[in-house]
């Protein structure tokens, strides 16, 4: 088997979910560290080179407000859903449940 | 943190001028959690090669930096399948271009070194072509992003687009071009144009045309006659090529102009096999006589030439009309 066929792909798969995942847990405040933690907690590994771009991009994109803080004497920016990135989060999460459950059926026909 | 710090100074300078500050600090915080996490599992400081192992899991400045950067194309994949298209015709027909160019204002006598600037020429023509096609997709590709343009958005019709080629027998760009410079650089050996002639005939007969031009002997008046034949088409060719590189399914038109020209050059051939002799003594020749017996010779080779010449041309008249009468525009030839 190709592996690196099945790495591209996995990636693919990932990519979505982890949009969803850092949304949902940025329900709470977090920085780029605990969010990480807390992510790997719960099964879903991420390097800190797609962690913090993603993060950007999200704020660029109004999902997420940031601020600075200091924290352990070190800078950190701490970031949380925005109000617009509340409303997102529940229409992927609608969204999710359908494609769920439309692979679901489909999964139990094959 | 020296390492951490080359690293940073690094990563800088490839981030977007006016977030690097504000990245720089934050991939400092990741950076120094990630060594204190390990510190904390160690129970001691890490040595630099841990260090640099950490550094390295974020990946090399450039490649890390790059992920901040908005994915941006310089031609993107909806303009690049044009963009070389176009760029393939624009360099095939500036080869054609520079090498009759080329024929027409090098005077070198040597066809050698005239070929070397020629060649020189195409590639300085080359870079421009490339810079300047290159230059005006870059710009499209801009404007398209700048005004999120969509070629979706457009009132399209199904009905509005090309007939379809698929199962068409189409002249290819390439070959069009390649008969256009040959079609191009015989017109202007036979519009004796200065130094195309002798040039053509250097690399033919190499120095031996030197001895031929004092030869005693001259052609039959049949010469003027078939050099005219023969421009008329080359011209005629040429005129078709470049039809054919814009619309390369006028398979009709191609066909229909083969069939003319090489009927006109047969019969030109077989009017010169009834004009004698072809080929004579020259005119004030001392001792002609001695002459007279390879004149012959030479008459009956250009006898044999004209008519093969003259029966190669009508079988080429009879392939394309049948090629003529089997088809219409952009449809396939039976049993082809």
């Amino acid at each position: 088997m190709n592996n690196d066929l099945y790495e591209n792909l996995r990636l693919e798969l990932r990519r979505g979910c982890l949009v969803v995942a850092v949304l949902a847990h940025l329900k709470t405040e977090h920085y780029g560290y605990t969010l990480r933690k807390a992510l790997e907690e719960h099964g879903l590994e991420i390097d800190e080179s797609t962690l913090y771009p993603l993060l950007r991009r999200l704020e660029s994109q109004g999902l997420l407000v940031s601020q600075w803080r200091e924290e352990n004497k070190r800078n950190k920016r701490f970031y949380r859903l925005s109000p617009d990135g509340e409303i997102i989060l529940k229409r992927l999460l609608d969204e999710w449940q359908r494609i769920n459950a439309s692979l679901d059926r489909i999964l139990q026909e094959a | 943190m020296e390492l951490l710090a080359r690293y940073l100074y690094a990563f800088k300078n490839y981030l977007p001028k006016n977030q690097q500050g504000d990245i720089a600090e934050e991939m400092s915080d990741a950076v120094q959690s990630r060594v204190e996490e390990k510190e904390a599992q160690l129970g001691r400081p890490l040595t630099l090669d841990e260090e640099s192992a950490i550094l390295k899991s974020f990946g090399h400045p450039m490649v890390a930096a790059s992920r901040y950067w908005p994915r941006q194309y310089l031609i993107g994949p909806v303009l690049f399948p044009v963009y070389v298209r176009v760029l393939k015709i624009a360099l095939l027909v500036m080869l054609a271009a520079n090498i009759l160019i080329g024929s027409l204002l090098i005077s070198d006598p040597n066809p050698w070194t005239a070929g070397v600037h020629i060649w020189g020429m195409i590639w300085g023509a080359a870079l421009l072509v490339f810079g300047v096609v290159t230059l005006a997709f870059a710009i499209a590709e801009r404007v398209q992003a700048k005004y999120e343009f969509n070629l979706d958005d457009l009132d399209w019709d199904p009905r509005n687009l090309p007939k379809s080629m698929d199962n068409v027998t189409v002249v290819s760009r390439l070959q069009s071009c390649i008969e256009l410079v040959v079609n191009g650089i015989a017109a202007l050996w036979l519009f004796d144009v200065p130094g195309v002639r002798s040039g053509v005939a250097h690399l033919v007969f190499g120095q031996g045309y030197t001895e031929m031009t004092s030869l005693p002997f001259k052609l039959g008046p049949w010469w003027q006659i078939l050099l005219s034949v023969l421009l008329v088409a080359a011209l005629a060719n040429a005129a078709l090529n470049v039809a054919n590189l814009i619309k390369p399914e006028w398979t009709r038109l191609r066909f229909g102009e083969l069939v003319v020209t090489n009927g006109l050059i047969a019969v030109a051939c077989l009017l010169a096999l009834r004009s004698q002799p072809l080929v004579a003594v020259g005119d004030g020749v001392r001792n002609a006589a001695q002459y007279a017996q390879t004149a012959e010779v030479l008459n009956w080779t250009a006898f044999s030439i004209l008519l093969m010449f003259a029966i190669v041309c009508a079988v080429s008249v009879v392939v394309y009309v049948r090629r003529l009468v089997g088809r219409k525009n952009g449809t396939p030839a039976p049993g082809r």
